[in-house]
C-alpha cells in the first residue's frame, strides 16, 4: 500500500468524496503494473495529476473513464462501484483523452451534435448545448467549418468542447496542453479554472506549469504508485531548505547534473546560473532558494528515486 | 556486412511484429488443420488431390510433399491478407522516415520487406509439411521418410508462387489506392486470374523443351508442370484416359478409392529454370520498385485523407436529404454516419454507383443481379470498416466514454449501412419489385444481412480484411451463378438463408460490441 500524507480538505473530502479510489490497481496481461494500489478521496475542485511519462496516470484516467476495467481495489462514484455500475460514472463524466482523433468530414458543430446523440443527451436542447459549448470554448464562429481544416489547438477546443456536452460533475483531461502554442496554452488554463466549481476536474499532465496555474490539490504518481497527495503548498513547503541557486562553470554541468537532480538552468555571462535540488548545500557559495513547484516536484521525485 | 547487419534485422523486427499477431497463428491453425485433413485415412469418402476422380499417391513423402505445395496455392491467397500491411505501417507510424534518414537503401528496404514476407508464408508452409510427416507415419502407407522428395515440391512450387504473394503484398502496400480495400479486392481478382491462367495452361498437351518452357511461363503456380508429371508418370498405369487437371476434393461416393505408386518427382533442367523464373522475377519486381518508395512514402493515409483538405465535399443535397432525420437522436445519428461516410467518397465513386444503378435497372434480369452486386461491392470498405471506425479514427476514447455509446452506435450504423445497401441498388429494388418480388425480398434480405455481418466480422475480428475476402469469394460464387450474393438465382431460398443467418449476426455483432470499449 502507499503511504500518502492527505492534507486537511482531501481528509474532509475523505468523508464524503465525489470520487473514491480504493486500493487501485491495473496490470497489463504481460504482468506489468500500470497503476499500483492506489487510494484517494477526491471532491470539487481542480485536482492535477503529475508525473512523468510512464508513470501510469494515463493508464489510471482510462480507468476512471471507465475505458480500461480495473485488476484490484474499487473505483466509487458517490459511493457507488464503477466497476459493478459503469454507467453511474459515465452519465456524469467529460473525458478529454491524451490523443483522439475527429472526423475530418464533418463540421464542429455536425460533430458534437453527433457525439450528444451518441452520449444519449436528451434530442430536445442539443443543438443550444451545443453551440453554447462551442461558445464557451471561443468555436462559436469556426462552428460550420469542417474538422479536417482545424488547427491542432482548435481541434483540442473542440475535444474540451465535447468533454462538456453532458455538464459534467467529472471532467478529466489528460495531457490537454501538449502540441499547443503558448497562447493557446494559456487560453487553455483560463478555461480550465472557469470550468471548476462544483464539479470536480482531473488534469493529467508531466508539465508542472499547467498544474500550477489551476490545480487546487495535486497527486504525483511514480512507477504506478501515488507518491503524493496533498495541496501544492504542502509539497511547496517539504522541499524548503532543499533547494539551491548556484552559479558554476559551464564546463562542470554535466558532472553537476549526474550528482544532483536540477530543476532548471540559465546560461549567463558569469557561468550558468543552476538550480538543484540537495538535502544540504552543494557548496559554500550556493545560495538558498525559494521552492517554485516545479523544484518540488523534482525534490519529491528525487527522494522517491525517480528523478 | 553492415548492410547485412541492417537487413537481417529489418527482416527479424518484422517477423518477431507478425508472428506475436492473432491473424498469424490463426493462418498457421488453419493450414495445419487442412493439411491433416488432405490425407484422410484409406477408409474416408472424399479425397484430396485426386487424379480422375478416384486415384491418388500412396503417403510417400513425395507424394506428402507434393500435396502440400498444392494445398499452398491457398496460402498464396490467405497469406497475403496476412502479411500484406507492413509497408503501409511504417508509412502511416512514420518508422519509415526513420529509416529512411540512415544508409539503407531503397532496393534494400523494400527486398527486406518481401523476405519477411517469405519468411512468415515459409513459416506456415513449414508447419504444414511437418504436419504432413506426421501424417505419413500415421497413416502407415509408405513410411519410408525421404526428405528431399518431401520438400522439392515445396521448394519448386510453393517457393516461387509464394514469392509472387510476397512482391504483390509489397507492390500492393506502395499503391496508396491499394491499400485498403480496393487492394484487398483487387489481389482475389488477380488470384483468380492466375489460376485460372495457371489451370488453362495445365490443359497444354505435352510438346519439346520450347513448349514446356512456354507452358511454364503462364503458370506460376506449377499446376502444369504436376499435371504433366502426372501424364508421364501415372497415366500409363491407370488403365483409363488422364482428364485434365486435378480435384482439390472429390466425394467419393459410391467409388472406391485407388492409389498408385509416388516415390519420387524427377524433373528436367527447363522445369527447374522455369520454376527459379518466376522466383527470379518475384524478387526483380521487388526491387525495381524502389524507385517509387519515396513516392510511396509521401502518401500518408488513405487517398481521400491525404487530398488537399482531407474533408471531401460538402453534399448539401445529401444535408437537405437527410434533413428529416434530425427529428430525433437515432435519426440525427443516422444522418451522421451517412454523411461522415459519403463526403468523403470520390467523384468516380459516385460515377460507379449511378452506373450499377443504371445497369440493375435496365439490363436483363441476370445482368441487373450483377449490378446489383457491384453496387454493393462498392460499398465494401464501408461495411467491412464499419466496426473499426472508433478505431481508426482514434474517436473510441471520446465515444465510448459515454453511456450506452457502443449501442447506439452500432444501431446508427447498422441502419445507415442496410438502407445505403439498398439505396444504392433502388432502381433494381423498384424493378424488382414489379417483375420479380422475390428477387427484391432476396435484395432486402442481403442488404440487412451484409450490414450485420459487416459489423459482426467487425466487432468480433478487429479487422477488415475477413470480410472483405469472404465477401469476396461471395461475388465470385455470385458471378458464376451461384446464389449466396445473386438475386437473380433461387431469390426466395437465398433471402431465407440470409434472413435465417440474420439471428446469429446480429448476436454476435451486438456481444462483439462489448468489447469494442475495452480496446
Amino acid at each position: 500500500m502507499n503511504a500518502v500524507t492527505l492534507p486537511r480538505d482531501a481528509a474532509m473530502a475523505l468523508q464524503q468524496p465525489m470520487l473514491a479510489l480504493q486500493e487501485l490497481s491495473y496490470a497489463y496481461p504481460n504482468g506489468h503494473r500500470a497503476v499500483d494500489g492506489v487510494s484517494l478521496a477526491l471532491g470539487p475542485g481542480i485536482l492535477g495529476l503529475l508525473g512523468p511519462n510512464g508513470a501510469g496516470k494515463s493508464s489510471l484516467m482510462r480507468l476512471l473513464s471507465t475505458l480500461a476495467r480495473p485488476s484490484a481495489g474499487r473505483i466509487l462514484w458517490n459511493g457507488v462501484d464503477v466497476a459493478r455500475q459503469p454507467d453511474a460514472l459515465r452519465a456524469a463524466l467529460g473525458y478529454l483523452p491524451q490523443d483522439f482523433g475527429v472526423y475530418p468530414a464533418l463540421s464542429a458543430r455536425e460533430f458534437l451534435r453527433y457525439l450528444a446523440a451518441v452520449k444519449g443527451l436528451p434530442h430536445r436542447g442539443t443543438a443550444d448545448r451545443v453551440d453554447e459549448c462551442l461558445a464557451l470554448v471561443g468555436l462559436a464562429d469556426s462552428a460550420n467549418a469542417r474538422l479536417g481544416d482545424f488547427s491542432g489547438g482548435m481541434r483540442q477546443r473542440v475535444g474540451i468542447a465535447q468533454a462538456l456536452l453532458n455538464d459534467p460533475q467529472l471532467l478529466i483531461v489528460d495531457e490537454p496542453t501538449v502540441g499547443l502554442d503558448p497562447e493557446e496554452r494559456m487560453r487553455f488554463r483560463h478555461l480550465l479554472t472557469d470550468l471548476a466549481g462544483r464539479r470536480l476536474v482531473i488534469l493529467c499532465t508531466h508539465i508542472v506549469s499547467d498544474v500550477e496555474a489551476s490545480a487546487t490539490s495535486l497527486a504525483v504518481m511514480l512507477k504506478g504508485r501515488l507518491r503524493f497527495a496533498g495541496s501544492p503548498e504542502q509539497l511547496i513547503a517539504a522541499a524548503r531548505g532543499k533547494v539551491w541557486d548556484w552559479t558554476v562553470d559551464p564546463g562542470r554541468l554535466a558532472d553537476l547534473r549526474a550528482r544532483y537532480p536540477v530543476s532548471a538552468s540559465l546560461r549567463r555571462g558569469d557561468g550558468v546560473r543552476v538550480r538543484l535540488v540537495a538535502d544540504s548545500a552543494p557548496a559554500a557559495d550556493a545560495e538558498a532558494a525559494e521552492p517554485g513547484l516545479e523544484d518540488a516536484y523534482v525534490c519529491l521525485l528525487a527522494s522517491v528515486g525517480g528523478a | 556486412m553492415e548492410s547485412l547487419r541492417r537487413f537481417s534485422a529489418l527482416v527479424g523486427a518484422d517477423l518477431l511484429e507478425r508472428s506475436r499477431s492473432r491473424r498469424f497463428w490463426v493462418l498457421l491453425a488453419l493450414m495445419t488443420a487442412a493439411t491433416w485433413w488432405s490425407f484422410p485415412p484409406a477408409g474416408a469418402d472424399y479425397l484430396v488431390l485426386a487424379v480422375n476422380g478416384r486415384y491418388r499417391g500412396l503417403y510417400s513423402s513425395a507424394w506428402i510433399g507434393m500435396v502440400v505445395a498444392m494445398l499452398s496455392i491457398w496460402l498464396s491467397l490467405l497469406g497475403f491478407y496476412l502479411v500484406r500491411g507492413t509497408l503501409v505501417r511504417d508509412i502511416e507510424t512514420r518508422v519509415w522516415q526513420l529509416l529512411v534518414a540512415t544508409p539503407l537503401t531503397r532496393g534494400a528496404y523494400l527486398l527486406a520487406k518481401w523476405a519477411s514476407h517469405m519468411a512468415v508464408l515459409l513459416l506456415v508452409a513449414a508447419a504444414s509439411l511437418l504436419v504432413g510427416l506426421v501424417a505419413q507415419w500415421v497413416r502407415a502407407e509408405d513410411r519410408v521418410v525421404d526428405l528431399p522428395e518431401l520438400v522439392k515440391p515445396v521448394l519448386l512450387l510453393a517457393v516461387p508462387s509464394l514469392a509472387l504473394t510476397a512482391m504483390f503484398a509489397v507492390w500492393f502496400d506502395m499503391v496508396p489506392w491499394l491499400r485498403r480495400t480496393a487492394g484487398n479486392v483487387l489481389y482475389f481478382a488477380l488470384w483468380i486470374a492466375i489460376l485460372v491462367v495457371s489451370v488453362g495452361s495445365s490443359g497444354a498437351q505435352e510438346g519439346g523443351a520450347p513448349a514446356r518452357v512456354a507452358a511454364g511461363a503462364a503458370d506460376p503456380r506449377g499446376i502444369h508442370l504436376v499435371q504433366e508429371s502426372v501424364r508421364a508418370l501415372v497415366a500409363p498405369d491407370l488403365g483409363e484416359p488422364l482428364k485434365p487437371g486435378f480435384c482439390m476434393r472429390c466425394g467419393l461416393g459410391s467409388r472406391t478409392v485407388k492409389t498408385f505408386a509416388w516415390r519420387n518427382w524427377p524433373l528436367g533442367w527447363a522445369d527447374i529454370a522455369g520454376r527459379l523464373g518466376w522466383l527470379v522475377a518475384a524478387v526483380a519486381g521487388v526491387v525495381l520498385a524502389a524507385p517509387w518508395m519515396d513516392r510511396a512514402g509521401a502518401r500518408v493515409g488513405t487517398p481521400r485523407q491525404a487530398g488537399a483538405s482531407g474533408v471531401g465535399r460538402r453534399l448539401r443535397w445529401l444535408d437537405r436529404l437527410l434533413a428529416p432525420l434530425q427529428a430525433s437522436a437515432l435519426g440525427a445519428l443516422v444522418a451522421a454516419e451517412a454523411q461522415r461516410s459519403l463526403r468523403l467518397r470520390p467523384w468516380w465513386w459516385w460515377s460507379a454507383v449511378a452506373a450499377a444503378a443504371l445497369v440493375g435497372a435496365m439490363a436483363p434480369t441476370a445482368v441487373a443481379a450483377i449490378g446489383v452486386l457491384a453496387g454493393w461491392m462498392l460499398l465494401l470498405d464501408l461495411y467491412s470498416r464499419a466496426a473499426l471506425h472508433e478505431q481508426e479514427s482514434r474517436t473510441g476514447a471520446i465515444v465510448f466514454s459515454s453511456v450506452g455509446a457502443g449501442r447506439r452506435v452500432l444501431l446508427a450504423r447498422w441502419i445507415m449501412l442496410s438502407a445505403l445497401g439498398c439505396l444504392v441498388n433502388l432502381p433494381a429494388l423498384l424493378r424488382f419489385l414489379l417483375e420479380a418480388p422475390a428477387s427484391a425480398l432476396a435484395l432486402l434480405a442481403i442488404c440487412v444481412s451484409l450490414a450485420s455481418w459487416a459489423l459482426a466480422f467487425g466487432t468480433l475480428l478487429r479487422n477488415a480484411r475477413a470480410f472483405e475476402l469472404l465477401a469476396c469469394m461471395l461475388a465470385y460464387l455470385a458471378l458464376n451463378g451461384a446464389p449466396a450474393l445473386n438475386v437473380a438465382v433461387d431469390p426466395l431460398r437465398t433471402a431465407l438463408v440470409h434472413l435465417a443467418l440474420l439471428a446469429p449476426a446480429c448476436a454476435l455483432a451486438w456481444w462483439g460490441r462489448t468489447g469494442l470499449r475495452l480496446r
